[in-house]
């Protein structure tokens, strides 16, 4: 399973709408995820593996208790196999926004081999 | 950079007793070392991400700053940090702000994670720098 598939059937679970790395539409509630890929166990002249630093961001409105939401996130992650995420508070005047930070990694994505 | 050859448990007692009184002018050299490689692994990260100001021609990363390395009790710091603001109109923002957003997005703006990327992927590097300072100390001072 790819990174990417992770991240969608894992976050699909929260019950948001679920988008990768910028969404721009009109909707209030929703979740973005992105990440950045860093090589790892380097052996035989290659990285053997890699390492996925996720960001997911969730985003709401004003005045809405986010803690539900804040832990089915944080559990959807952890049971995909990634590290418990930390949250930071990244609300504005546009409404409540939370950036979730954890880590995943693949055993043999960069030859093709698919995670167990 | 110093080799550190041990046999038994004594001699790395020993070697830990020697290595305590580290002289305040090497750990301020070492910390100040780590915190420029800090600086610019940030700025490289940066860079390569694209992160900028969209407002301002000033590019925030030629406004990383480390501060002067701090001893204390327990070891010593120094924090890299950006200095300064732009202001538009009657509005101020620090530049740390901007960078608060490039690394983690907002409405409309996917994450930048160029810190988080840079303290990741160039740990050893910032943690090396560190060392060669504590290393060549340790030379001169183990005649080694």
């Amino acid at each position: 399973m790819s990174v990417d598939e992770m991240l969608n059937t894992a976050l699909t679970t929260v019950g948001l709408p679920v988008f990768p790395n910028v969404y721009t539409g009109d909707l209030e509630r929703y979740l973005v995820w992105t990440y950045a890929q860093i090589p790892a166990v380097h052996a035989c002249d290659a990285p053997q593996s890699a390492r996925y630093l996720i960001t997911v961001n969730l985003f709401l409105p004003h005045k809405e208790n986010p803690n539900a939401l804040k832990r089915a996130i944080s559990m959807a992650l952890f049971n995909a196999d990634c590290t418990w995420p930390s949250i930071t508070n990244i609300s504005d005047s546009e409404g409540q926004g939370y950036a979730f930070e954890c880590e995943w990694t693949d055993g043999g994505y960069l030859h093709g081999n698919s995670q167990p | 950079m110093a080799t550190v050859s041990l046999d038994g448990f004594d001699e790395l007692s020993e070697m830990f007793r020697d290595l305590a009184p580290i002289p305040e002018d090497v750990m301020t050299a070492a910390l100040d070392s780590m915190a420029t490689v800090a600086e610019r692994s940030v700025k490289s990260s940066g860079l390569s991400m694209g992160v900028r100001d969209s407002e301002s021609n000033v590019h925030i990363l030629d406004k990383i700053r480390h501060t002067k390395p701090k001893n204390t009790e327990d070891g010593g710091y120094s924090n890299v940090t950006f200095s300064g603001s732009r202001t538009r109109g009657k509005i101020k923002t620090r530049n740390a702000e901007i960078a608060f957003v490039n690394e983690y997005g907002k409405r409309g703006q996917s994450p930048r994670p160029f810190i988080r990327v840079a303290a990741e992927s160039k740990g050893d590097q910032i943690a090396q720098a560190g060392e060669q300072v504590i290393g060549n100390w340790w030379d001169k001072t183990s005649g080694g």
